[in-house]
C-alpha cells in the first residue's frame, strides 16, 4: 500500500469562502468564553494575525478584521465533496477526522491509495501532476505527502516534505528529527513531551513503549506504531453515494450572480470528479439556491446528451442563472443529480401512494396552491406588535393561530392608511393612543378612534400626532 | 387648572423599568406645577434619598412609598404618611427581599395582612378586577385604601373607569387618579422600550406586547390630565398627599447601647478610655496643650452626641488587636489602622485607633467636626486584607444581623456595559456588540466610536448605530443593581429594617441596606468603614518572619522614626513594593520631591493624584520647595495660614475647602456641601452652581481670575479622586514603616509581600528581582525544604544599612508560587516531610497524597531538584505515577528511567517562568546579553551613566503597559532587564505606528531618546522592535492597562 495524503490546512476558511479576499479575514471559534482564531487568510497573516491567537488580541491588532464563525458541518461537507472528487484517482479513499479543537483544526486530511493507480496514470510524476492540476482548480490550499503508512503520509504532508517515501525504513529515517508538535496526538501530549525534553519523533520512538503507554495512554503508543508501520491501520474507506448531492453554505449572503459563480465553479468541478470516479455522466442536474426569507430557487440544467465537462456545465448553468431573477441573496447552494447517463434502475417513489388520505382542508389548500401558484396563497397570523399594520403577518397556509391579547381591532385593515379630509368632527369613541416602532424606522404616534358615518358604518381612523393629519385605517364589520 | 399630586411613579431604581433618574422626575414634577410627587419604586427605597435632595432643592413635596406586585396579580402602591408607616413599608420590603434571591422579591397576600396599620394603599385595579379584592382592600386598609385609576389612553379606559366607579361605590372605596409614571418626559420612550427588552433578555423587535403601547407613562401636564380624568379623582390625589406628612429628615436612630458598661454614661466611658490611653501614650504625662485639646474634643463629641460612634470604632479595633476570638479561643491579632478627619484627633490617638501622633501633624479635628455643620465624623479603619472578613463577622455576631448591615454601592451602567445591553436589544449580534464594547475600551473617546465602527468594516446600519449612540448616552449612569460597599457598616440600637430596607448581597450570609454611602451621609447616618489593606497583611507577615528568625522588629512601634538610610532609599526612588509610593508616577516624583521627613511623605502621597495633577499643582510645588520661606508668594495674606505648610500650593482636599471659606466667602457649612458635591458631582450635577459662587466670591475678594480658575480645576479633579490630608497622614505612616522594612530587612519584607499576594502593583517576579538587587539571595523552591509560604534562611552576617553587624537572610521560595498547586497539597508535602525525609519523587507523591496535576506542577517548577538528576527526569517520573488501589498503593512496579536529555539553562528558566512566573536562575536577559550587546542594546544600569538627550537602544521583558487618563494618550511601558526596569514613553503617534508590536511583544527593543533629569530616567521611543521570537517560550507576563 502506498498512501497519498492531502492535508487541507486552510479548510476552516476555504469551506466558507472560495475566492481569495484581499481584506484580512479570520475564522474564529468560541471555546468556553474564549474566542480564538482558527485560521487566517494571507491578508490577515501579513498584518501579524495567527491561528490560536486570542480574538481579542487580534482585534487589538486590527480592529477592522473580518471574522467568520467556524462551521464544522461546512468543513465535513467540503471534505466529502473532495472525497467524491478524489475517486477519479483511486478506488480507495479515506476521510480524516474534522477536529473541533483549535490546535488540530488545520490538520484535516484525506488519503488516496495510489499504489494501485500508479500504473494506470503512468507513474508518480504523472499521477501527481494530474492530481495537482485538478486539485488546483478547486481553490483549496493543500499539502501532499506520500508514505507507506497513513499517519506517515499525513505527517509528511503536514511538515511539507514533498518527497515520495515508499518504504517504512525510509519513513523512519525521514521523520527522525521532526518535532513532536507535528504528530497527530491529543495536543497535550506533544506539549507534555516537550517539557520532559522529548522534542523529536526520533527521541519519542526510542522511548520504551510501556513507559509511553503508562504516561500518555495506549492510544498514543498505537498511533506511534501505526505511524512507523509497526501496527496495522485499518480504516473504513469512503463509499461513493448512489446519488450525488452536495451543499455549500456561504458565510455571508451572496447577492451578485457574479459572486455565485465562484462556489458554483468549485462545486461543478468536484461534481465532475465524482462523475469521473463513477465513470459516468449526466444529462440533467439540479441547482438549488437557498435564500433566507424566500423559497429556494431551483434551476434544472439539462443537456442534450450525457456529459461530464465542468466547463460546459458551467456555461449552461451560467446562462440559466443569468435569465433567472433570484428573489434575494443566497445563503447556500446545492447541487444534485440522481440520474446518470447509464441506466440506474427506475426512480419510483414507493411511498407516493400513501398520501391520498390527507386531510380534506389540506388537500383543498394544496389544490388552490397548485392552481394559483405557491406565491399567491398564504395564511394569516397575529403578531405581538402594537402597530396595527404590523400586528399580523402572512404565514404558511396551515399555521396555527397564536393567542394574543389585543384590544378590539377591526377585521378589515387597509393596506396603507388613507389620508382623510374631515369636514366637521364625527362622533368619536374608543380613543387609543399608539406610539411605537422607533427601532425599525417605522415609528408611529397616533390617536385612534372609532368614527360612525351617517350610513352607520364604523370606521377606524387616526390622527397622526406628529402633523395632526387624519387617516382612515380600517373598517369595523 | 386643577392641582395634582402624582402618587404612582417609579424611577430608574426600579431597575430596567423606570427610565428617569429620581432627580429628573422631581424637577419635572416641579416644573409642571404638581403639588407633590411620590417616588414608589418597586419594592425599593434605593432612590428616595436622591429624590429628597432634588425635592428640597426645588421645594417640591416628596412622598415616600413603594410599589409591589404580589404573585397572584395583586398590584399595590403603599405610601407613608408617618414614620411608623415608613418603618412598616421598609419592613415589608425587607421581608420580601431577604427571603428571596438577590435582586428579586417575593411577597404573598398574607404578607400584606399584618403590620401595615399606618400605611395608605392604592390598589392598581386590573381590567377584570374582582369584587373580592376590593373587599380585601377595604378590610385591610380601613379609611386608608383607594382604587387607583390610571387613564393611559387605552380604548377601554372609559369602560374601566365606569366599572371602577361601580366597584368603589359598592365597597365604599374612594377612587383616585394616578399615572403609573415610568419616565419624566415622553421622549424617554425609546429608552424605556430598550430597558424593557433588556429586562426580558430579548431584542426590542421581539419584545412585542411586553413593550408599552404608548408613551403615556410620563409626567403629563396638568391640563392633559384634566382632559383625561374626572375632577374628583384628581382632587383625591391632593387629599392623600396632604395626609403624607412624613419626611426622611425626621428619621431618628440610635447607636447601639451595649457598647457602654451598665451604670455609666457614654460620655463617662469615652472619657475613661481616653484617659487610660493618654497614660499609655504619654507615660511621663501628656503636655498641657494635648490635654487641653482633648478636653475640647471631648466637649465637642458630647455636644454632637457622637460618643457611641467613637466607642464602636474603638471596640472593633480593640477586638481586632486582641488575641481572643469571639468564642473565647485564641486568635492572631489583626493589624489595623484608622484614618480620616476624626481619626486624626488626639482622642483617636489615645484610643489607639490611629498611630498618627497629632503632635506631628496639625490636622485640626475641629475643622471637620464642628458645631456649625451636621455632618458625621469620618473614620475609616483599614485591616489586613486577608483577615477583614473576620472583623466583618465579628460585627455581625456582636450586633446581630438585624442591627448591623453593610451599605450598598449602586452599580451603574458604564459605557461598555451600556453598549452591550443596548446593542443586544437592538438586535446586533454578540460578536458585533463585543467588538463595539471592546473597541471603546481603552482610550478611544466617545466621538471616535462612530468612526471606529466604520473602520472595523462592520455591516451595521448607520441608523442603527445612531440609535445605539443615543440610547447608550442616555443609559450610562443609570443604576443597574445594588452591590455591597467595600466595608461601610451601619449599626443601630433598633432593627435597621425600620430605617431602611435590607436585602441580600451576592455573597451568601451577607445583607446590605438599600442606601449607598452618599445617601447615608445626606441623612446624617453614621457608618463605620471596615476596609481591607494588603500592606497591613504584608507587614504582619514580615513581622512574623522576623520573629521566627529570632530578630526584629516585630511590631510597628518598634520601628525608629526619622531613619536616614530609609529616606535616602526613598529619595533614590528605590521603592518597589513600598506602600503608596511604588507606582511609576510616584517613583518619578520622588527624586524631585526628595522627601526627608514624615510630613514630606504625607505630601508626596497626596500630590501624585489626578486632583493636584489636573489642577496643575505639581510643578509650582516643586519650584517652591527650593525657595526660601520668605520668597514664597501667596495669593493673599489670608491664605498664608491655610497654605503655608504646602508652600503656598493647595494639595489637600481640606485646603481647597479652607480656600473656599477664606477666599470665596463660603460659610463652613457651604464648604462642606462643596466637599460633598465634589465627591458626588456626577450624581447631582450641582458643581456648576458652586463654580459660579466660587468664582464670584474670589473675584469679589480681589483674587485673579487665573487663580480662581485654578482652584476650580482642582476641585474638579478632586471630584474624581479627592485626597484629604487626614487620610494621607495615616497612609504616610505605613509608607514609612514599609520603606524602613524594605531598607533594613529586605528579605523578610519581600517574602512578606509575596506571601500576601495578590496585592499591589508588582508581581512576585519583580519583587524578587528587587530582592536580588538588594543582595538578597533567592533560593529555589524545593520539596525537601520549602513551605507553602516563602521563608527566611540564614545567609551569614553582614554590615546592615544602619552600620551594625547583624544576621543576613536569604529567601527560600514557597510552594505558593507554583501555579496549579493547591495550598492543601503544599501542606501535605510539609507534613509528610516531617514524618520522614523523602527518598524519591514517587515516595514524595505517594506519601503526600498528591494528584498527578500537583506532582506535575512540582516537577515542572523544579521542586524535586533534591530527589532527581534533573527536571526532565523528575517530570518523567511525575508523569508515570500511578494511583493504584488499596494494598497496591505505593508499590507500583519499578521502571528504569530512560535516557532523557538534560535541560539547558534556557529551558530551566523557561519552565520556571511558565510554572511560577519567575526564576531563581539568571534573568533571561542576562542569558541573552552577549547577543544583545552585539546588537548594541544597553542595560538599564548603563543608562545611568549616559548623557541626557542621546539616542539609546534598550530592551527587556514587558512587565507593564499603562495608559493613565491624565497623560493625554501617552502610553508607558516597563521593560525589565537583568539590571532594572527601563521606563519607556510612547507618544500617541508612535504608539499608533507600532500598535501591534507594542501590544503583543513579550520582549521589546526600543530605540529612542534618553531623558535623564534629576535621576529620573526615561526613554522616549522613536522605534520599536519585537524580539519576542528570542524568548518565544516565555509567557507574556505584562499587566496591561490597569
Amino acid at each position: 500500500m502506498l498512501w497519498l495524503c492531502i492535508t487541507l490546512p486552510q479548510l476552516p476558511l476555504e469551506a466558507l469562502q472560495c475566492e481569495q479576499s484581499e481584506r484580512p479575514t479570520v475564522v474564529t471559534i468560541l471555546e468556553g468564553s474564549v474566542r480564538s482564531v482558527v485560521c487566517c487568510n494571507p491578508a490577515a497573516e501579513r498584518v501579524g494575525l495567527k491561528q490560536e491567537m486570542n480574538f481579542t488580541t487580534a482585534l487589538a491588532i486590527l480592529p477592522e478584521v473580518i471574522a467568520m464563525e467556524r462551521r464544522l458541518s461546512a468543513e465535513q461537507a467540503a471534505l466529502e465533496r473532495l472525497a467524491t472528487w478524489a475517486y477519479q484517482f483511486s478506488g480507495t479513499v479515506i476521510l480524516g477526522e474534522v477536529f473541533a479543537d483549535v490546535q488540530r483544526a488545520r490538520t484535516t486530511a484525506l488519503w488516496l491509495e495510489i499504489g494501485a493507480s500508479l500504473r494506470l496514470f503512468g507513474g508518480f510524476r504523472k499521477l501527481i501532476e494530474q492530481l495537482e492540476a485538478e486539485l488546483g482548480k478547486l481553490s483549496y490550499s493543500y499539502q501532499l505527502g506520500i508514505a507507506p503508512t497513513l499517519e506517515g503520509a499525513a505527517l509528511l504532508a503536514r511538515t511539507g516534505v514533498r518527497v515520495a517515501i515508499t518504504t517504512v525504513a525510509a519513513l523512519r529515517a525521514r521523520i527522525e528529527n521532526v518535532s513532536v508538535h507535528w504528530l497527530n496526538l491529543d495536543p497535550w501530549i506533544p506539549q507534555q513531551l516537550q517539557t520532559v525534553g522529548v522534542r523529536t519523533v526520533g527521541l519519542l520512538v526510542a522511548l520504551p513503549r510501556d513507559g509511553v503507554a503508562k504516561r500518555f495512554g495506549p492510544e498514543a503508543c498505537n498511533y506511534l506504531d501505526r505511524l512507523i508501520g509497526a501496527a496495522p491501520d485499518p480504516r473504513p474507506t469512503y463509499r461513493l453515494p448512489p446519488q450525488y448531492h452536495a451543499r455549500f453554505e456561504f458565510e455571508a449572503e451572496i447577492h451578485s450572480t457574479e459572486a455565485l459563480l465562484f462556489p458554483l465553479q468549485r462545486m461543478l468541478r468536484e461534481f465532475v470528479g465524482f462523475l469521473r470516479a463513477r465513470d459516468t455522466g449526466v444529462q440533467k442536474f439540479t441547482l438549488r439556491f437557498i435564500h433566507r426569507d424566500a423559497v429556494a430557487t431551483v434551476i434544472n440544467v439539462g443537456l442534450s446528451m450525457p456529459d461530464r465537462s465542468s466547463e460546459r456545465f458551467l456555461t449552461l448553468a451560467r446562462e440559466r442563472l443569468e435569465h433567472t431573477v433570484l428573489p434575494s441573496g443566497s445563503v447556500a447552494l446545492e447541487l444534485s443529480a440522481d440520474e446518470f447517463a447509464m441506466p440506474t434502475g427506475l426512480n419510483v417513489d414507493m411511498l407516493s401512494g400513501a398520501t391520498e388520505q390527507s386531510e380534506e382542508l389540506g388537500y383543498t389548500i394544496d389544490r388552490i396552491v397548485a392552481r394559483l401558484g405557491e406565491n399567491q396563497v398564504h395564511g394569516v397570523m397575529a403578531v405581538a406588535e402594537h402597530r396595527p399594520e404590523d400586528s399580523w403577518a402572512t404565514a404558511a397556509p396551515e399555521t396555527r393561530r397564536q393567542h394574543l391579547d389585543f384590544p378590539d381591532r377591526p377585521l378589515w385593515l387597509l393596506p396603507e392608511p388613507k389620508p382623510l379630509q374631515l369636514s366637521g368632527m364625527p362622533a368619536l369613541t374608543g380613543a387609543e393612543r399608539i406610539e411605537s416602532g422607533w427601532w425599525d424606522g417605522g415609528d408611529v404616534r397616533r390617536d385612534y378612534f372609532i368614527a360612525r358615518t351617517q350610513q352607520g358604518a364604523a370606521l377606524w381612523i387616526f390622527k397622526d400626532l406628529r402633523d395632526g393629519s387624519w387617516h382612515l385605517h380600517g373598517f369595523w364589520s | 387648572m386643577s392641582s395634582y399630586a402624582e402618587l404612582h411613579c417609579v424611577s430608574n431604581f426600579s431597575f430596567l423599568r423606570g427610565a428617569s433618574h429620581p432627580g429628573e422626575l422631581v424637577y419635572q414634577a416641579h416644573n409642571l406645577g404638581y403639588s407633590a410627587l411620590a417616588i414608589t419604586d418597586e419594592c425599593s427605597m434605593a432612590g428616595v434619598v436622591r429624590a429628597l435632595e432634588a425635592a428640597e432643592d426645588c421645594k417640591l413635596k416628596l412622598i415616600i412609598g413603594a410599589e409591589f406586585r404580589c404573585n397572584n396579580d395583586l398590584h399595590l402602591v403603599l405610601l407613608a404618611p408617618s414614620q411608623r408607616a415608613y418603618a412598616q413599608i421598609c419592613g415589608l420590603i425587607t421581608k420580601g427581599r431577604i427571603e428571596s434571591t438577590k435582586g428579586t422579591y417575593d411577597l404573598s397576600r398574607s404578607h400584606f395582612e399584618k403590620d401595615l396599620s399606618e400605611c395608605l394603599a392604592l390598589w392598581i385595579a386590573p381590567r377584570n378586577a374582582r369584587p373580592s379584592e376590593a373587599r380585601w382592600l377595604r378590610e385591610l386598609f380601613p379609611g386608608r385604601g383607594w382604587i387607583a385609576v390610571e387613564m393611559l389612553r387605552r380604548p377601554d379606559d372609559q369602560q374601566h373607569l365606569a366599572a371602577m366607579r361601580r366597584l368603589g361605590e359598592s365597597f365604599g372605596l374612594p377612587l383616585v387618579a394616578s399615572g403609573d409614571v415610568h419616565m419624566h418626559v415622553e421622549s424617554r420612550r425609546a429608552l424605556q422600550d430598550t430597558m424593557t427588552a433588556i429586562r426580558h433578555g430579548c431584542t426590542i423587535a421581539d419584545a412585542g406586547h411586553r413593550l408599552f403601547p404608548n408613551a403615556e407613562r410620563h409626567l403629563r401636564p396638568r391640563e392633559v390630565l384634566a382632559d383625561l380624568y374626572p375632577a374628583d379623582l384628581l382632587e383625591e390625589t391632593l387629599r392623600i398627599a396632604e395626609r403624607c406628612e412624613f419626611s426622611l429628615r425626621s428619621l431618628q436612630y440610635n447607636y447601639p447601647n451595649e457598647i457602654v458598661p451598665a451604670g455609666m454614661t457614654a460620655t463617662q466611658h469615652l472619657r475613661n478610655l481616653t484617659e487610660l490611653g493618654v497614660q499609655r501614650r504619654w507615660p511621663r504625662g501628656a503636655p498641657a496643650a494635648v490635654l487641653a485639646t482633648i478636653e475640647k474634643e471631648l466637649a465637642l463629641i458630647q455636644r454632637k452626641r457622637y460618643e457611641h460612634f467613637f466607642l464602636t470604632v474603638h471596640e472593633i479595633t480593640e477586638w481586632a488587636r486582641s488575641d481572643l476570638a469571639d468564642d473565647g479561643t485564641q486568635k492572631k491579632p489583626i493589624l489595623c489602622q484608622g484614618r480620616g478627619s476624626a481619626a486624626n484627633s488626639i482622642v483617636c490617638y489615645a484610643l489607639g485607633i490611629t498611630e498618627v501622633n497629632p503632635e506631628d501633624i496639625s490636622v485640626l479635628f475641629e475643622r471637620f467636626l464642628s458645631d456649625e455643620r451636621d455632618e458625621p465624623p469620618d473614620i475609616d479603619v483599614d485591616f489586613e486584607h486577608e483577615r477583614r472578613e473576620e472583623v466583618i463577622q465579628h460585627v455581625f455576631r456582636k450586633y446581630g444581623r438585624t442591627r448591623a448591615a453593610i451599605a450598598a454601592t449602586v452599580i451603574t451602567y458604564q459605557t461598555r456595559s451600556a453598549i452591550r445591553d443596548v446593542g443586544k436589544a437592538l438586535g446586533l449580534t454578540e460578536d458585533v456588540v463585543g467588538r463595539l464594547a471592546k473597541s471603546h475600551a481603552w482610550w478611544d473617546n466617545w466621538e471616535r466610536l462612530f468612526a471606529n465602527i466604520k473602520a472595523m468594516g462592520m455591516h451595521v446600519d448607520e441608523i442603527v448605530m445612531r440609535r445605539l449612540c443615543i440610547l447608550v448616552k442616555e443609559l450610562v449612569t443609570f443604576p443597574r443593581h445594588l452591590s455591597q460597599h467595600v466595608g461601610g457598616f451601619v449599626i443601630a440600637e433598633e432593627p435597621i429594617s425600620e430605617l431602611v430596607p435590607i436585602e441580600n448581597a451576592a455573597m451568601p450570609e451577607r445583607t446590605i441596606i438599600q442606601w449607598d454611602k452618599n445617601d447615608l451621609e445626606e441623612l446624617g447616618l453614621l457608618k463605620v468603614d471596615v476596609l481591607a489593606l494588603g500592606m497591613l497583611t504584608a507587614m504582619r507577615k514580615t513581622f512574623e518572619l522576623l520573629q521566627t528568625a529570632g530578630t526584629g522588629p516585630t511590631a510597628m512601634d518598634q520601628i525608629a522614626r526619622g531613619d536616614e538610610p530609609t529616606y535616602d532609599m526613598i529619595c533614590r526612588a528605590d521603592t518597589v513594593g513600598v506602600f503608596q509610593i511604588e507606582s511609576r508616577a510616584q517613583m518619578s516624583m520622588l527624586p524631585r520631591l526628595k522627601p526627608r521627613t514624615y510630613y514630606d511623605l504625607v505630601i508626596e502621597i497626596a500630590i501624585v493624584r489626578p486632583g493636584p495633577i489636573k489642577g496643575g499643582m505639581v510643578h509650582p510645588y516643586l519650584q517652591r520647595r527650593s525657595m526660601k520661606d520668605e520668597d514664597i508668594p501667596y495669593a493673599s495674606d489670608d491664605l498664608r495660614p491655610v497654605l503655608s505648610k504646602t508652600r503656598g500650593v493647595p494639595i489637600f482636599q481640606e485646603q481647597v475647602m479652607q480656600i473656599a471659606i477664606v477666599a470665596a466667602g463660603f460659610t463652613p457649612g457651604e464648604a462642606d456641601q462643596l466637599r460633598r458635591a465634589m465627591g458626588a458631582w456626577q450624581r447631582s450635577g450641582k458643581m456648576s452652581m458652586y463654580r459660579e459662587k466660587l468664582m464670584n466670591g474670589m473675584l469679589a475678594k480681589n483674587y485673579t481670575k487665573e487663580f480662581a480658575e485654578q482652584i476650580y480645576k482642582q476641585i474638579e479633579g478632586f471630584g474624581e479622586y479627592g485626597f484629604p490630608e487626614s487620610h494621607s497622614a495615616s497612609f504616610a505612616l505605613l509608607t514609612y514603616f514599609s520603606s524602613w522594612l524594605k531598607c533594613h530587612r529586605p528579605a523578610a519584607f519581600i517574602a512578606g509581600l509575596i506571601n500576601s499576594q495578590p496585592m499591589g502593583f508588582y508581581q512576585p517576579a519583580q519583587l524578587l528581582e528587587q530582592a536580588k538587587r538588594q543582595q538578597v539571595k533567592v533560593l529555589p523552591v524545593d520539596v525537601t525544604v520549602s513551605d507553602y509560604d516563602c521563608t527566611l534562611e540564614l545567609d551569614g552576617t553582614r554590615i546592615l544599612p544602619d552600620g551594625s553587624k547583624g544576621p543576613w537572610f536569604a529567601i527560600r521560595l514557597g510552594m505558593r508560587l507554583i501555579k496549579g498547586l493547591r495550598k492543601d497539597d503544599a501542606s501535605n508535602v510539609v507534613a509528610a516531610r516531617a514524618v520522614a525525609p523523602f527518598t524519591s519523587v514517587e515516595d514524595a507523591a505517594y506519601r503526600a497524597g498528591l494528584k498527578s496535576r500537583a506532582t506535575k506542577a512540582l516537577a515542572t517548577s523544579g521542586a524535586f531538584r533534591s530527589l532527581s538528576e534533573h527536571r526532565n527526569e523528575a517530570l518523567w517520573s511525575a508523569l508515570g505515577i500511578e494511583s493504584l488501589p488499596g494494598a497496591l498503593a505505593g508499590n507500583a512496579a519499578k521502571e528504569n528511567s530512560p535516557q532523557l536529555p538534560i535541560p539547558t539553562e534556557w529551558e530551566e528558566i523557561q519552565r520556571d517562568y511558565r510554572q511560577m512566573g519567575l526564576s531563581t536562575g539568571r534573568h533571561p536577559m542576562a542569558v541573552l546579553r552577549p547577543k544583545l550587546r552585539a546588537s548594541g542594546i544597553a542595560t538599564r544600569r548603563e543608562l545611568d551613566s549616559m548623557r541626557h538627550g542621546r539616542t539609546v537602544r534598550v530592551g527587556g521583558l514587558v512587565t507593564h503597559l499603562q495608559h493613565p487618563q491624565t497623560a493625554n494618550g501617552v502610553i508607558f511601558a516597563s521593560l525589565e532587564d537583568e539590571t532594572g526596569i527601563n521606563n519607556i514613553i510612547f507618544w500617541p503617534a508612535v504608539f499608533e505606528l507600532y500598535r501591534q508590536r507594542i501590544l503583543q511583544s513579550n520582549f521589546m527593543v526600543v530605540t529612542g531618546e534618553l531623558q535623564s533629569v534629576e535621576s529620573v530616567v526615561h526613554v522616549v521611543a522613536t522605534d520599536v522592535e519585537d524580539y519576542s521570537h528570542w524568548v518565544r517560550t516565555l509567557p507574556r507576563k505584562s499587566r496591561d492597562f490597569h
